[in-house]
């Protein structure tokens, strides 16, 4: 028999909901857990190793500038423009599915892990209690399990001159900008709170 | 509003006269003036009547304003009333013009032949002076109309010189070698009322003879002349007014002979003009010698004939008289005589002088315009592609107009657009005055038809030519579009066939174009160097049909008729049917279908091994774009007879039924099939090479001025083409988001062997990017719609849209999969580019089901698959297995060589093991998709039952799962663990494909505990292909299966015997050979 869209949505709220409770169940119990074993001097030992093996990529090279875009109404390159996304407002939140919620850019650039971690919590925080918008972090830390703990969009580009390792065919302030263009129309973004010192997408 | 010229009169009447006034706005648009133009009725011509398509050709070109609105707010340096008979009674709308100096050019006699007015100079004055204030001068076109306004008019105030008509002596130039015809052709063209003509049949048969020896030709005849004749004569031939062009009309007739009505006087005589540009000798009455001097020859009405014959007769005279006539109108009728009369009028034009100044210093100079709407799929872009490729390499610089068929016009094809990307063409506005070049090539000519009503050619092109490469709704206005091209100055408009269909079909909807006499058939470079040979062992064929809508031309249809259904011989159709009609197909095996915007041509010929061409039977079903590039590329060719008009030896022909004999029988023959291919490499050097079109160019507009230049500073010197740079491409590898790091390891694999001579760049889906950058490589992360938790409908299009910038940034030349799913997004943004190969690594060992046959079917846009081997290949039960023959097959691939490996002594020093005690490596996964806590802890379990035994559990680095939960056992995390293999005496592992393969490969004893989700490859198959191999152990997840199995794997003789089995399944490393495909990809 088919359901109506009423109950339907009445039993998405109720797992989604359960699923919320489970995470912040297992975050408390992990954090109790770790807190004693710490406090008992039996925290398990952790071993890190990273070994980058052979010799890696060689001298990059340059590849030839591309023309630029001539104008749009001269020459369209462009494809109609996609649906924006609605990225799922993370673990803790699983029922703001108010379509209304907007999506907000959180840029989150040049910070080492524990900074970052913190801010991360912070904005979590901030959604938890407010519960009027969803964040997409733009950030340019390798460090996506800050995010993914969370379950939190975020979207990734290289600002430091060491992760910019192959020279474009475009400078790359200019490609810098395109994807920041691109990531709004994507999202929906029609704001980004700025963390610290570098917005995201700036060269 | 000010302009420099205004000009007032009836612009709707068609004729000489609108002919002059188009010519008039052209000299002076040229000159710099600003020109408005205000309409007004003739009297014998009121009612709504359009503008004239000559005058509106120029308006639309912005050489001129039509003014409808603030007539009362109108200055101008000089107003022209155009044509007396237009002023005699007041305009219907007031009419205001603050002007210097106004004239009113007088075309028509004052006084007839029956000695009467028609107009009336008095009446005329008055009317001009209630639009204008500025004295008015009377301006006579000829010395006849200035006698004949002295003698009637009282005594008007005249300009000191006639005000000459403008004969565009570029638009009627004929050869004049030898005659006509074998009998001398005399006409004429004129308007078809009475006055026009001689007044009597006999007259008209003196002037225009019934007789053998003599072709009449008359445009401009009507009811009149039928009843002033009755029926023709034979040797005549007539015209309605305006049926054919005047010009095409004049070259076909030796002399222009006018005698007229003797009530009528030709005030000048526009026809007799235009007539002597083409060369034709005009034969007139002695009156007309006023006009004309001795550039005609002048003879009564009953003389005509005898003149002619004596003319024809001394074909020397007749070329010194041809001569005269053209050297007169270019002298006394040209914009510059017209010009030197009005200047001084005017004044100089400074402020737009000054813009032109500034217009020509940003003039932009091209040898070639190409116009189309760049946005059209099918043989059009195709064309455009490879011609623009031809005349870089020919050093031609290239303009592109981006001409839209209509607004629902979409983005410029890729292959275009390429093409700019990559400096070979610019682009422009189709209507910008700052381009200049003196060939024009319009493709796809619908889009310009549809855009008329706005027609202003940019470029100034000396020469232009049309592109008709099948048949076109729209085609009845082919005339008209000749007209408007001819009328914006060119020397030459041409219409071009693609081919023979096409020249049928042009020749009846408009025999009245100059077509060319050869086809303008499609270019494409060489593609391949040798001959290809067979490779398969079910041949592949391609059908193509590039014309667009849901049926094309009906190939599919007819391959569905001709073609096998049952997988014995592979089709790939390109241009299929839209989505409905493909529902209502039959069940097609070995079928592969693509629609033009999904799939490059180039990539789906590229692995076929032959085309099929079924049609031509219709007009407009000449695949000859495809069957270029199929040649090009070395596929034999195999073509219905219908088309042998066509390819010529270009095909192998036969009828549709015994197509596929003849498939198998050169497929059967590699000795045949590359014979076939060697002959198709051959017809495309002799009948599609570049240098065709060159020489076409070259033959329109010389040779490229860089040629030119070069060959004067190093004569005798090869001059090499200025191509896109021939530099290693780079290389993008796509990571899936897999629940490992499986897809990235295997990348990395790969990418250090290509990168010795590649730059390799990440555009990864798995959050462990932090590991590619740490291997060096420049990365970039795709976050995916299961992570970002969105509908994949959604999630693709701005995939794509992500991946076509990061391929355009890096320059991408390749993309690499590796991964289960071809994601829509990868597909669109890559397979329709020729320029960036599309490579799967798709390891095998799928479980069935119906969304991996899904999967699959994406096989079909990808220029390489490269599937690495399996050592538990026997097991695979998968659907990838029936599809191995398209795939190139590689050893398993790893990331480290087995000599890469740590010590044990060095391993377990690193992970701060005791060497001497047995020690057990935990590797379940990610846990992104399993319980691998609840799982490690019964492991841990059965473990510490034994005593000694050391345990450390891995934590991927992409981990959804922190692992470092049990006090008594070491978490090691990081890359890549299995160069620390050699710390440990065995290992419980999950099954998945890269695990699985070092384990066996580097002689780890291994109980494989399986991941048993449905979506993941198929773990369980490997780990029971290995347990019964003696290579590993196998164990459920239950506590006694574990513990049991740990026991097992705790005796040192069961894992020495399980080493040795391993190893001996062991294979080498596949990365370097899947590198190596990768290049050979990229470079065929």
């Amino acid at each position: 028999m088919a359901r109506s869209p009423a109950s339907l949505g009445q039993e998405l709220n109720q797992l989604r909901e359960a699923l919320e409770n489970a995470y912040f169940r297992q975050r408390t119990v992990e954090r109790r857990l770790r807190d004693v074993l710490a406090d008992s001097g039996r925290a398990a030992m952790r071993v890190e190793v990273f070994d980058v093996v052979g010799r890696g990529p060689g001298k990059p090279s340059a590849p030839a500038a591309r023309t630029p875009a001539p104008s749009p109404g001269l020459w369209p390159r462009a494809r109609k423009p996609g649906k924006p996304l609605r990225p799922t407002p993370g673990l803790a939140n699983l029922t703001m599915t108010d379509g209304s919620i907007p999506v907000i850019g959180v840029s989150v650039c040049g910070f080492e892990p524990d900074q970052l971690d913190q801010i991360v919590a912070m904005i979590a925080d901030k959604q938890l209690a407010d519960q009027d918008f969803i964040p997409v972090f733009l950030t340019d830390s390798l460090h996506a399990e800050i995010f993914r703990k969370h379950r939190f969009t975020f979207e990734y580009f290289p600002l430091s001159q060491e992760s910019r390792r192959l020279p474009g065919t475009m400078a790359w302030s200019d490609y810098a900008a395109a994807r920041l263009d691109l990531i709004k129309r994507k999202y929906g973004i029609t704001r980004i709170v700025t963390f610290g010192k570098v917005p995201f997408c700036k060269a | 509003m000010h302009f420099d010229v205004v000009l007032i009169g009836d612009f709707r009447v068609p004729g000489g006269t609108s002919r002059q006034a188009s010519n008039q706005i052209r000299a002076l648009h040229s000159a710099g003036y600003s020109v408005g133009l205000i309409t007004v009725e003739l009297p014998h011509a009121k009612g709504r009547k359009p503008i004239d398509p000559l005058i509106r050709a120029r308006l639309s070109m912005d050489e001129a304003v039509l003014i409808h609105d603030g007539l009362e707010d109108l200055s101008a340096s000089l107003v022209i009333f155009e044509n007396p008979r237009a002023f005699q009674e007041p305009p219907a709308n007031a009419i205001q013009v603050d002007a210097a100096r106004a004239i009113i050019t007088v075309h028509f006699p004052l006084i007839d032949g029956a000695g009467q007015r028609t107009f009336d100079p008095e009446a005329v004055t008055r009317v001009c002076a209630t639009i204008t204030d500025a004295p008015l001068l009377w301006a006579p076109v000829s010395d006849l109309t200035r006698r004949l306004l002295a003698e009637g008019g009282g005594d008007l105030p005249m300009l000191d010189r006639n005000l000459p008509n403008i004969v565009v002596a570029e638009e009627f130039e004929a050869k004049r070698t030898r005659p006509v015809k074998d009998v001398p052709v005399i006409g004429r063209h004129s308007r078809p009322q009475p006055d026009k003509w001689p007044p009597t049949r006999k007259e008209m048969f003196q002037v225009y003879p019934r007789a053998a020896d003599i072709e009449v030709a008359l445009l401009g005849a009507g009811d009149n002349l039928r009843q002033l004749v009755g029926a023709y004569p034979r040797n005549w031939r007539t015209y309605e007014f305006n049926e054919i062009a005047p010009d095409e009309f004049l070259r076909g007739i030796d002399f222009f002979v006018y005698f007229h009505h003797p009530n009528w006087i030709e005030a000048f005589g526009i026809a007799t003009a235009e007539a002597m540009a083409s060369g034709a000798v005009a034969i007139l009455p002695p009156y007309m010698k006023e006009n004309f001097g001795d550039a005609a020859v002048y003879c009564e009405l009953k003389e005509a004939a005898a003149t002619v014959r004596a003319l024809y007769g001394d074909w020397q005279s007749y070329l010194r008289q041809s001569r005269k006539g053209t050297s007169y109108v270019r002298k006394h009728l040209s914009a510059a005589a017209y010009l030197k009369v009005v200047e001084p009028l005017i004044g100089p034009a400074r402020n737009l002088r000054r813009q032109d100044r500034t217009r020509l210093s940003a003039m932009q100079r091209f040898d070639v315009a190409i116009m189309a709407d760049m946005s059209r799929a099918g043989s059009p872009a195709r064309r455009i592609a490879a011609e623009v490729d031809a005349l870089a390499a020919s050093r031609y610089r290239t303009v592109l107009l981006h001409l839209p068929q209509g607004p629902a016009s979409g983005r410029v094809r890729p292959e275009i657009d390429l093409l700019l990307q990559h400096g070979l063409a610019a682009a422009a506005d189709p209507w910008a005055p700052t381009i200049k070049a003196p060939l024009l090539v319009i493709h796809c000519p619908q889009s310009l038809i549809a855009n008329l009503p706005r027609l202003r050619l940019p470029g100034a092109p000396r020469h232009i030519v049309v592109v008709v490469d099948a048949p076109f709704a729209g085609g009845g206005q082919i005339s008209l579009t000749d007209r408007l091209l001819r009328a914006t100055g060119a020397k030459t408009v041409t219409w071009a066939p693609a081919h023979d269909f096409a020249r049928i079909w042009l020749e009846e909807r408009a025999p009245g174009v100059r077509i060319s006499s050869t086809n303008w058939r499609p270019v494409t470079p060489p593609l391949a160097t040798k001959p290809r040979s067979v490779q398969r062992k079910t041949p592949v064929v391609a059908v193509v049909d590039l014309s667009p809508g849901e049926t094309g031309t009906g190939e599919m249809q007819r391959a569905l008729m001709a073609l096998p259904r049952d997988g014995s011989v592979s089709v790939r159709l390109y241009g299929a049917p839209d989505e409905n009609a493909i529902k209502q197909l039959p069940q097609l095996t070995g079928w592969e279908l693509f629609k033009s915007f999904q799939m490059d041509l180039g990539k789906m010929l590229d692995r076929a091994d032959f085309l099929i061409c079924l049609g031509g039977e219709q007009q407009g079903t000449v695949p000859d774009v495809a069957a270029a590039e199929a040649a090009a590329r070395g596929l034999p060719v195999i073509a219905s007879p219908a088309l042998r008009r066509h390819f010529g030896a270009g095909a192998i022909y036969s009828p549709a039924s015994g197509m596929m004999a003849l498939v198998r029988k050169l497929h059967r023959s590699p000795r045949d099939y590359r014979a076939a291919s060697k002959a198709s490499l051959a017809h495309a050097v002799r009948a599609h090479a570049p240098q065709a079109l060159r020489q076409r160019i070259a033959a329109a507009i010389g040779e490229p001025p860089a040629t030119k230049a070069a060959s004067r500073k190093s004569a005798g010197k090869t001059v090499t083409a200025p191509r896109v740079k021939s530099g290693r491409r780079r290389i993008m590898m796509f990571s899936q988001n897999g629940v490992g790091l499986g897809h990235v390891v295997r990348q990395l694999a790969i990418s250090r062997h290509l990168s010795t001579d590649h730059d390799v760049l990440f555009c990864s889906m798995s959050q462990a990017y932090d590991v590619i950058s740490a291997y060096g490589y420049q990365v970039e992360y795709l976050p995916s719609h299961v992570y970002t938790g969105v509908e994949y409908v959604d999630w693709h299009a701005w995939a794509r849209d992500q991946i076509e910038q990061m391929i355009d940034f890096y320059d991408a030349g390749a993309v690499v999969l590796d991964g289960s799913v071809p994601y829509l997004g990868l597909l669109d943004a890559v397979a329709p580019r020729p320029d960036v190969r599309l490579v799967w690594i798709r390891r095998p060992m799928w479980r069935p089901s119906p969304e991996s046959l899904l999967r699959i079917a994406q096989q079909r846009f990808f220029d390489l698959i490269i599937e690495p081997a399996e050592l538990a290949g026997e097991a695979d039960r998968g659907p990838t297995v029936a599809h191995r023959d398209r795939c190139v097959c590689v050893e398993p691939i790893r990331l480290l060589d087995e000599r890469e490996l740590l010590t044990r002594a060095q391993a377990a020093a690193a992970l701060r093991l005791d060497p001497a005690r047995p020690a057990v490596l935990i590797q379940l996964g990610s846990g992104a998709n399993r319980d691998i806590v609840g799982l490690t802890d019964r492991i841990l379990d059965a473990a510490r039952r034994f005593d000694g035994l050391q345990v450390v559990v891995a934590e991927w680095l992409n981990s959804a799962e922190a692992l470092d939960l049990w006090d008594d056992v070491p978490c090691l995390s990081g890359f890549p663990i299995s160069r620390y293999f050699r710390a440990f005496d065995f290992s419980v592992s999950a099954a998945g494909y890269n695990s699985f393969h070092e384990v066996l490969s580097y002689g780890l004893p291994t109980l494989f505990i399986g991941n048993p989700r449905k979506y993941m490859d198929d773990q369980g198959a490997r780990a029971t292909f290995a347990a019964q191999r003696g290579a590993a152990l196998e164990s459920g997840t239950a506590p006694r299966e574990i513990a049991a199995a740990m026991a097992r794997m705790m005796d040192q003789d069961v894992r020495r015997a399980m080493a040795a089995a391993a190893r001996s399944l062991s294979r080498p490393n596949g990365a370097k050979a899947a590198a190596d495909a990768i290049r050979r990809s990229m470079s065929g």
